[in-house]
């Protein structure tokens, strides 16, 4: 009776663990395909036709990992990618659309390369397609490059030199992209090149101009990264630089709570209401950051359900932890944040009219005593 | 979170000449006179990009830094194709 019991409980045990295994393999079909093609670039030694599936497999399990995470950060599912082999049949028809792209991938021995071409194609196109709506050439490129690069980091550093020495430095001779390089450089380890600068920029992109004024659009990006440069370049306990970037299409900002002195007090309320403030003031988005350890968490969780609890048109989009720099005493240090997301869609403008850029430029043009008064 | 999907026209390095047969480039391509559309150097099949369709026309890329991020400027002004 025992051993059948034990039998049982094993069985279970078994039964459970294979049953957890399948939930995550349906969850992350590109664990999957990362396995398949491995199996398949061994079966391909045996039989030509299965190279087309390992390549196949082997872009699109590392593209698509990276378009989960980028989901994540960004609270919004973005396009995956499906490699569609052509001209592999000498019957058939080829066809390609007009302006239509075909990427010569090659085989197993040039995984690095495939990766690469893939990679920096997709991310141009297709990942940061309507990020980059309404970016100027040079602003868009730099994007690409800057993100690219994270994608080949974060899935295939193998492949980072080759990247590194053929599209980056030959495209960092350009000194408008190296100069833009260099300020996403800073703000990515500061830890708002995603959670920040592409949030705000893929909000840009929904956003649509009844009267096209590329210029400005352009012009307020180019402050925006400026803006998020100065932040992430601040010492430790600076209150001298603006929390606010408040511009005609993109409002945000971007609050630091839980400081030492503040968590002592417990007093959760005190940070939530400068946010509230802020939200009342026409912000669309705000950032919340803090430490992570020493109770930190749990004091900003508790300042983000006063302010959901206070005002219910306000949403928290993402929370997460990340390790990022900061400078304290004009050294860098490496710590633990805890991030929140908040953001108010009432206060997004779906469709800007020039009248409101007006209203708003007539607001702006207000001095702030009057504002105030 | 649903997800979408775009495809990405992909022709392995094997196939590269039953291609360019289809698309009446084979010819030009071994005779070595076969020009990038941008820079206008020779493309081989050890620095072929991609081989595109311009205006009814194709053409191929080659994989240098300044060609691919003029080949991505001319994907930028094509309507996204998303299922």
């Amino acid at each position: 009776m025992d051993t059948l019991l034990k039998l049982l409980g094993g069985f279970s045990v078994g039964g459970v663990t294979v049953g957890i295994c399948a939930v995550q393999l349906v969850k992350h079909p590109e664990l999957v395909e990362k396995w398949q093609a491995i199996i398949y670039g061994w079966l391909s030694h045996l039989h030509s036709g299965y190279k087309y599936i390992s390549v196949k497999k082997d872009i699109q399990s590392r593209l698509n990992s990276f378009v989960n995470e980028l989901s994540k950060d960004l609270g919004a599912p973005q396009t995956k990618v499906r490699v569609r082999w052509t001209a592999n049949d000498e019957q058939e028809e080829v066809q390609i659309e007009d302006d239509g792209v075909i990427i010569v991938l090659r085989d197993r021995g040039y995984k690095n390369k495939n990766f690469v071409h893939a990679a920096y194609f997709y991310t141009s196109t297709t990942l940061l397609a309507h990020t980059k709506r309404h970016l100027s050439d040079k602003q868009g490129k730099s994007l690409d490059l800057y993100t690219t690069k994270k994608v080949i980091e974060n899935q295939n550093r193998n492949a980072l030199e080759l990247f590194m020495r053929d599209y980056f430095q030959p495209l960092l001779e350009d000194e408008k992209i190296r100069r833009l390089v260099n300020k996403f450089v800073k703000i990515d380890k500061s830890g708002m090149y995603t959670h920040v600068l592409l949030q705000e920029l893929s909000y840009l992109g929904t956003k649509s101009f009844l009267n096209k004024k590329d210029r400005a659009i352009m012009e307020e990006v180019n402050q925006l990264v400026d803006f998020l440069y100065t932040r992430a370049q601040r010492e430790v306990g600076d209150t001298s630089k603006s929390e606010e970037f408040i511009g005609k299409y993109s409002r945000h900002s971007i609050k630091i709570v839980s400081t030492r002195a503040v968590r002592e007090t417990g007093k959760h309320h005190i940070p939530a209401k400068r946010i509230l403030k802020a939200f009342e003031a026409g912000i669309e988005n705000v950032y919340v950051l803090g430490p992570l350890k020493d109770g930190g968490k749990e004091f900003i969780e508790s300042a983000c359900q006063y302010i959901t609890g206070a005002n219910q048109a306000i949403e928290v989009m993402k929370k997460c932890a990340f390790k990022n720099v900061v400078r304290l005493n004009r050294e860098e240090r490496i710590i633990d944040t805890f991030f929140v997301h908040l953001r108010n869609p009432a206060k997004a403008e779906y469709l800007i009219e020039d009248s409101m850029i007006d209203d708003l430029e007539a607001y702006s043009s207000i001095p702030e005593e009057e504002i105030a008064a | 979170m649903g997800s979408q999907f775009r495809d990405l026209d992909a022709v392995h390095a094997d196939d590269l000449d039953n291609l360019l047969l289809k698309v009446g480039l084979i010819k030009q391509f071994k005779g070595g006179t076969l020009k990038c559309k941008f820079c206008h150097d020779v493309v081989t099949a050890d620095n072929i990009y991609s081989v595109i369709k311009d205006s009814g026309q194709y053409k191929v890329v080659c994989e240098k830094a300044g060609c691919v991020s003029q080949l991505m400027q001319f994907v930028a002004t094509r309507k996204p194709k998303v299922d």
